[in-house]
């Protein structure tokens, strides 16, 4: 039972990152970026090739330039889907479309389709828990990021950012810059879906062209599952709920013999019951068009 | 009491086209509200776009401003920015300028907002302007959704309002509210007008509305035959 915990905890951990920043680009912008999928694997293969630069270097200093290369990686793509959206004019769902692509090749030009990490050292690991190595510096990091998001929500750009999804044009009205409102959301929300990307990867000892597939899909099903527990807007309990209740269904699943490969099926189906429930209890819950 | 006189205002949207406006003489007090009648597409949006300083690039404006006893020369074909900033709109659709997903005391602080919003807190929750609690918007964490339409066209006037400002232009602010609403909103920009010493101006297609409260403060804008109009206030 502790190993599951310890399971559920860290694989939450290490997806905390891309959730927030799904929560603050999908739930509270309101924006399909489905970019964040090309910038969880560009920030995780930037950091991987920054890696070995920083072996020599005390592990706190290796590990901070490590996550800023990681999270610069994922905010190119926020720039370049943010980009194509305000300046070409391209609708967010398609330039997030055409940024995966773009990426893709990018990517691959960079990195290659896979970087194995197993000749380097394990930025994260502290031998503190048994098996769960990495776990300490996750929580550390947790608890840095949540702080850090606490009071942004309550800064004047963390508001701005909520005002977007309930209202877009309420920025002309005030003579506020609707771009810059725009694009520093999207470049944050990449930038967390980068950091999170290169987590996963220092924890499984690889980084692949592909491990983006399916990440927003998780996002989306983890905030509808957070909403269910907490509704208001502009909270961190809303993402930090919603992951720990992901990876713990998830984990259940697992307990009781369910194959893994099918969970992004069930994903989809939690999505459609809590949706079809909602939707029936309409006088409670507030729907819109991204459901989260 | 402060003046706004707009003197010899003349605008065309190019320079090789006939005058949309011509050597307009017309005169406004603080204190009051006006309303501004003519038929669609006479220049009534046009005439606020020359007071705020959102006239086309290309667009020439000549005359002069005389506001509170300073007098103002356009230059460049734009309104003197120490005028224009003192001039704010509230839109006719009052969902475009709230956040109906937050308080009232969000919304009010969210008006404060700089250009490009920083990372430092949000302004201060401020006390509800008691000229508000006149018209029952009395609880600052009351949810914006559960106010009537009239008291979100208020809350946007209010909100636009955070910034200083001496002149009010209200694009047909009760043209999406009954009956009651409607003299709600115009009574309390009359008691605004008073309390904050603002010239507001009002686009209205109603009649009867004007015909109630305007009391020789209707501005009409008419167009000749060349296609110039003159702006006159009856």
């Amino acid at each position: 039972m502790v190993e599951i915990i310890l399971i559920i905890i860290e694989q939450a951990l290490l997806h905390f990152p891309l959730i927030l920043g799904a929560y603050i680009s999908v739930s509270l912008m309101k924006i399909p970026d489905l970019s964040m999928e090309s910038s969880y694997v560009f920030g995780a293969l930037t950091a991987c090739i920054v890696l070995p630069s920083v072996q020599n270097l005390p592990v706190a200093l290796g590990l901070c330039i490590i996550i800023c290369a990681s999270m610069i990686g994922g905010a190119c793509v926020g720039i370049t889907s943010g980009l194509l959206t305000q300046k070409a004019r391209i609708p967010h769902l398609l330039s997030s479309i055409i940024t995966i692509g773009i990426f893709h090749g990018i990517s691959q030009l960079v990195a290659g389709v896979y970087i194995s990490l197993s000749g380097y050292a394990n930025m994260l690991a502290l031998d503190i828990i048994p098996l769960h190595p990495d776990l300490p510096i996750l929580t550390l990091l947790f608890i840095i990021i949540s702080l850090a998001a606490l009071y942004f929500f309550k800064t004047e750009l963390g508001y701005s950012l909520a005002v977007f999804g309930s209202n877009p044009h309420f920025f002309t009205h005030y003579g506020i810059s609707t771009t810059y409102v725009f694009m520093s959301g999207i470049i944050l929300a990449n930038a967390l879906a980068g950091l999170s990307g290169y987590l996963f990867a220092q924890s499984n000892g690889f980084a692949d062209i592909n491990m983006g597939f399916g990440k927003l899909l998780l996002c989306i099903t983890a905030l509808i599952l957070g909403k269910v527990v907490y509704r208001k807007t502009l909270s961190i309990i809303t993402p930090i709920a919603g992951m720990f209740s992901y990876f713990t269904l998830q984990q259940l699943l697992l307990k009781v013999g369910f194959d893994l490969r099918y969970f992004t099926m069930v994903q989809a189906l939690v999505i459609v019951a809590i949706l079809i429930m909602q939707y029936k209890n309409k006088e409670h819950m507030h729907i819109d068009h991204l459901g989260v | 009491m402060k003046k706004l006189l707009l003197h010899n205002i003349s605008f065309k949207f190019n320079p090789q086209e006939q005058p949309f406006f011509h050597d307009a003489h017309i005169e406004f007090d603080s204190g009051k509200i006006y309303f501004i009648q003519g038929k669609n597409g006479v220049g009534k949006s046009t005439f606020f776009a020359v007071l705020q300083g959102t006239t086309p690039r290309n667009a020439v404006l000549t005359g002069t401003i005389i506001f509170d006893g300073t007098e103002f020369t356009i230059k460049n074909n734009y309104m003197d920015p120490k005028i224009s900033t003192r001039v704010k709109t509230v839109v006719q659709d009052s969902n475009k300028m709230i956040v109906n997903t937050m308080t009232i005391d969000e919304n009010l602080r969210l008006a404060h907002l700089p250009i490009h919003p920083r990372l430092i807190p949000l302004a201060h929750t401020i006390n509800i302007p008691t000229i508000m609690k006149d018209f029952g918007i009395n609880v600052l964490n009351k949810n914006v959704q559960q106010l009537s339409g009239g008291q979100k066209q208020i809350l946007a006037i209010m909100m636009a309002l955070q910034k200083p400002t001496q002149i009010l232009l209200l694009d047909e602010p009760t043209a999406a509210l009954d009956e009651k609403n409607t003299h709600m909103v115009i009574q309390f920009l009359t008691d605004l007008a008073k309390t904050l010493d603002l010239i507001i101006i009002i686009i209205t297609h109603d009649k009867e509305l004007t015909a109630m409260y305007a009391q020789n403060r209707t501005v009409t804008i008419k167009v000749n035959e060349k296609g110039t109009r003159t702006i006159e206030l009856l």
